[in-house]
């Protein structure tokens, strides 16, 4: 007869997002800005609903427009990092262990260099379209 | 959290969303001054309002399980 062990995670629950700062800020970023967003995206909507109803409303549409796009690039990021890891089948961005890793690029012998630059590429876009989007989008 | 079928709108949302922004900016660049910014303007609103709410639910609904661990 075997027992299951209870699991228990000496880090703490994951509602407390602030453990994530000490191992993984990258992910403690992405959680916080998450979280913020959130809420935020409901008002941006209902807000952007009533800009087209009432357009006197242009500019704060624009101000929450642009918080809400800094706030959603550590999510694009990550999102971008994602897809890269399972396009790149964990070649980029993966933590595979060497043997292995060399195994699968003989198997399918595929280049990471564009799975590796495809979240900054994106980076590159999303930015400009920040750019672009303060000095030309007069709402 | 497992994948479900509303988590599917908000990864539609969640990569949708941003592009309609960048397509917003484009479209602010090339055509200035036509109605294609009200047509994506709806759409954002519309993407956003399903990415909160389903953000809601997954952040701070299910998230507030305390039992809940990086482990399992």
């Amino acid at each position: 007869m075997s027992l299951r062990k209870k699991t228990r995670d000496l880090r703490g629950p994951q509602t407390r997002i602030a453990r994530l700062a000490s191992f993984h800020m990258e992910g403690f970023i992405h959680v916080l800005a998450y979280r913020i967003m959130v809420p935020l995206t409901i008002l941006w909507s209902l807000l952007i609903i009533a800009y087209l109803l009432w357009p006197v409303l242009g500019g704060l549409v624009k101000i929450v427009t642009a918080a809400v796009w800094v706030l959603w690039t550590p999510q694009l990021f990550q999102v971008a990092k994602g897809l890269a890891l399972a396009w790149s089948r964990g070649m980029a961005f993966g933590k595979l262990n060497e043997e292995f890793a060399n195994l699968y690029r003989k198997r399918y012998g595929r280049k990471r260099g564009l799975y590796l630059a495809l979240p900054f590429i994106v980076l590159a876009v999303w930015t400009a379209g920040f750019i672009v989007m303060i000095a030309r989008w007069q709402p | 959290m497992k994948a479900s079928f509303f988590m599917f709108f908000n990864y539609l949302a969640m990569m949708g969303v941003p592009v309609l922004l960048v397509l917003l900016a484009i479209s602010a660049l090339v055509f200035p001054g036509s109605g294609i910014r009200t047509v994506l303007l709806i759409l954002i609103a519309a993407g956003a309002l399903v990415y909160g709410i389903i953000g809601i639910r997954e952040a701070f609904v299910h998230g507030r399980r305390h039992n809940e661990t990086a482990a399992r």
